[in-house]
């Protein structure tokens, strides 16, 4: 039987209480952080005060010896959209709180002074503990300090100062298997919100946990088996993501003329190869990383990898496409190596990378510093750090730093920055952008598996016929496994491979002893869209938020000089189902 | 007619080719098409991806002309 665990902070002692799954019973991940926020949480509340709720939880396959099930998702009101937010990373925490049987984390209320605190959770319990001494070190500080405290069999999941100064820009970092602060739910702002419950750590005891025990054992490993053979079979699973990793994606998105490059300006990088991860596999071959390499254990995929500088020290883990796009193309920035210093920033100061390249390309629009200056943008994560006026501006993201310095051309939608694909050249992903209940996100709904890679089918990118309906069946799917725990990149090979999807419900039906079809899938990620679109209606949002920047309408973009072409009613009619 | 050739996510020539970089320009006699291409590239995997002037191509049978651009990738993914 799992458990919820709710963290009262309002409380001068907080409290923490036990209760069962109750009416949130059989829901995980994604699909639980946002029954939680939906229907507790005040929608017109300050995401920053004490009536808005901080939801950890792990997917329904968490803590199972499943593989690729270790991812876990954040929910709250976001501080960046001012709409539900949900937002996931792989990792160790997962697994290790689904392993102690906890199905969600709420952390409540807000404490009155300024005090820090750390949770710890362990197999006798969670406790919450005051540590002022904790203050505004850095995740990589934080996580020294925890390990000389705690030795290395834990799990952490922490706030940097970003967090601690309630930066809307400001991510939730989760330790991988080295116990590093590497894997980040990004974006939306959730560690302002953790930052504001007065939580700077959670550290969860791996030491004494074993894994869950299915319903029916026998069938659970056989489909344990099928699934892992169906990833590794995939060319995509089994060798595209495991050799370049997600940057792999830097040259095709080019070619096709659907590169962001100079704040959305042009759809064509003239480095983008020198950035591409077939470059970056290299390198990290060359200076003893590794390209190869799990987010947390069980994942059989490993499109991760370690990133060495040029001493052959350790400097970040492999920077993702997002990344090396936001800080790369988005920027003019041409050198692998400035860009994973900037990774590192993000990771240690606890920042959404997206957000940031984004914010700094708005900057770079404004004429505040010159495009392609990678020094200058180093210095500007720096200054967040620090907290100085200009380092909150950026901090908080794209939006505010556009109103900030009167430029008028911000890629954003619901607040949140654009992530690494041109809507005018993918028009599908446009889809997405405007209508995800999360703001712009490119993982809310890949379309560009099918508008570009040739997953699942193939429809045109420069034209608007068959977007809708692709975006709207991407979007329900991707509820779904954002409800697992499993990676959303399982999904390539199950677009492809019909074994591999029912391999994937056999796990969770001989888990849970359920009988779970292809039609319930779409009926659980209907019903979490639904509860997520209508915490942001009773927020305040109408159709008008569902748009995209009115330059995406306007200027056509090079190379293929195209403008979004969807229509405003064909984008109301996402949700009508 | 003369055709640059671009090739990606591990993709390689058989042979060492001197300006290792990945882009070839290859000249060929009229009336190439797509999958003539690629059969006589044979290349160290099969491209599933490729794009003709920035445009997706899935017509193998597409005729090329002189000065185009063919880029070519394995199966791929990320996001
Ligand atoms: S495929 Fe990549 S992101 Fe997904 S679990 Fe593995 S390492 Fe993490």
């Amino acid at each position: 039987m799992k458990k919820i665990i709710r963290i009262n902070m309002s409380k001068d002692v907080p409290e923490v209480v036990e209760e069962a799954m109750g009416r949130y019973e059989g829901l995980g991940g994604r699909g639980l952080t946002s029954g939680i926020v939906s229907s507790e949480v005040e929608p017109l509340c300050h995401p920053l005060g004490e009536e808005n709720k901080f939801v950890i939880a792990p997917g329904l396959l968490g803590g199972t010896a499943s593989a690729m099930s270790g991812r876990l998702s954040v929910g709250c009101k976001s501080p960046l959209t001012g709409g539900i937010k949900e937002s996931n990373a792989g990792g160790q925490p997962g697994q290790a709180l689904a392993r102690l049987g906890i199905g969600a984390v709420v952390i409540e209320g807000k404490p009155r002074g300024g005090d820090l605190y750390k949770i710890e959770v362990s197999k006798s319990g969670v406790r919450v503990v005051k540590d002022n001494s904790l203050k505004m070190l850095t995740n990589y500080e934080l996580i020294e300090r925890l390990r000389k405290d705690y030795g290395d069999k834990i799990a952490v999941m922490s706030v940097g100062p970003a967090g601690e100064m309630r930066l809307s820009g400001a991510s939730v970092a989760c330790t991988d298997m080295e116990l590093r602060p590497t894997r980040h739910c990004g974006r939306g702002g959730v560690g302002a919100v953790m930052g504001s419950k007065g939580v700077k750590a959670i550290i969860i005891d791996e030491s004494e946990t074993k894994a869950l025990e299915p319903r029916d054992p026998e069938g659970f490993r056989d489909a344990n088996r099928r699934f892992v053979l169906g990833l590794q079979r995939h060319p995509v699973t089994g060798q595209g993501l495991p050799a370049y990793g997600t940057n792999v994606l830097t040259n095709i998105i080019n070619e096709v003329g659907a590169y962001p490059t100079y704040n959305f300006r042009e759809g064509q990088f003239a480095g983008a190869r020198r950035i591409s991860g077939e470059v970056e596999a290299e390198i990290e071959k060359e200076r003893g990383g590794n390209p190869t390499h799990g987010c947390h254990r069980g994942c059989v995929i490993r499109c991760s990898g370690i990133y060495h500088d040029k001493d052959g020290h350790y400097l970040t883990k492999q920077p993702e496409y997002e990344t090396v796009w936001a800080f790369g193309g988005n920027c003019g920035i041409d050198d692998l190596d400035k860009i994973a210093m900037m990774d590192f920033l993000c990771d240690d100061i606890g920042l959404d990378t997206i957000e940031m390249g984004v914010a700094i390309g708005v900057l770079m629009e404004a004429g505040l510093i010159k495009w392609g200056d990678a020094d200058s943008a180093i210095s500007l994560l720096k200054e967040i750090r620090v907290g100085n006026p200009m380092g909150r501006i950026i901090g908080n993201g794209a939006e505010y730093t556009g109103r900030a310095f009167g430029v008028d051309k911000v890629p954003v939608v619901k607040g949140q920055g654009l992530p690494a694909y041109d809507p005018r050249a993918v028009q599908g992903i446009g889809v997405t952008y405007a209508t995800s209940p999360m703001g712009a996100d490119h993982t809310a709904g890949y379309s560009i598996a099918t508008n570009v890679l040739k997953s699942g089918g193939f429809v045109d990118p420069l034209k608007p016929e068959g977007q809708i309906e692709l975006s709207r069946s991407l979007q329900i799917a991707t509820a779904f496994i954002d409800s697992t725990g499993m990676c959303l990149f399982v999904a390539m090979a199950m677009m492809d491979q019909p074994e591999t999807y029912q391999a994937l419900l056999d796990l969770i039906n001989s888990f849970y002893g359920w009988n779970m079809k292809e039609s319930d899938v779409v009926e659980y990620g209907k019903r979490i869209l639904k509860m997520e679109r209508d915490f942001n209606i009773r927020a305040g949002f109408t159709s008008k938020k569902d748009r995209l920047p009115m330059f995406f309408y306007k200027d056509p973009l090079p190379p293929h000089n195209k403008v979004f072409m969807v229509k405003d009613e064909d984008l109301d009619k996402v949700f009508d189902w | 007619m003369r055709i640059k050739v671009k090739l990606f996510g591990g993709l390689k020539l058989p042979f060492k080719h001197q300006e290792n970089v990945g882009e070839y320009w290859i000249t060929l006699e009229k009336d190439y098409t797509i999958e003539n291409l690629i059969n006589l590239l044979s290349l160290s995997g099969k491209p599933l991806i490729i794009v003709v002037n920035g445009f997706i191509c899935n017509d193998l049978q597409k005729k090329l002309e002189d000065g185009d651009f063919v880029s070519l990738f394995p199966p791929i993914a990320g996001g």
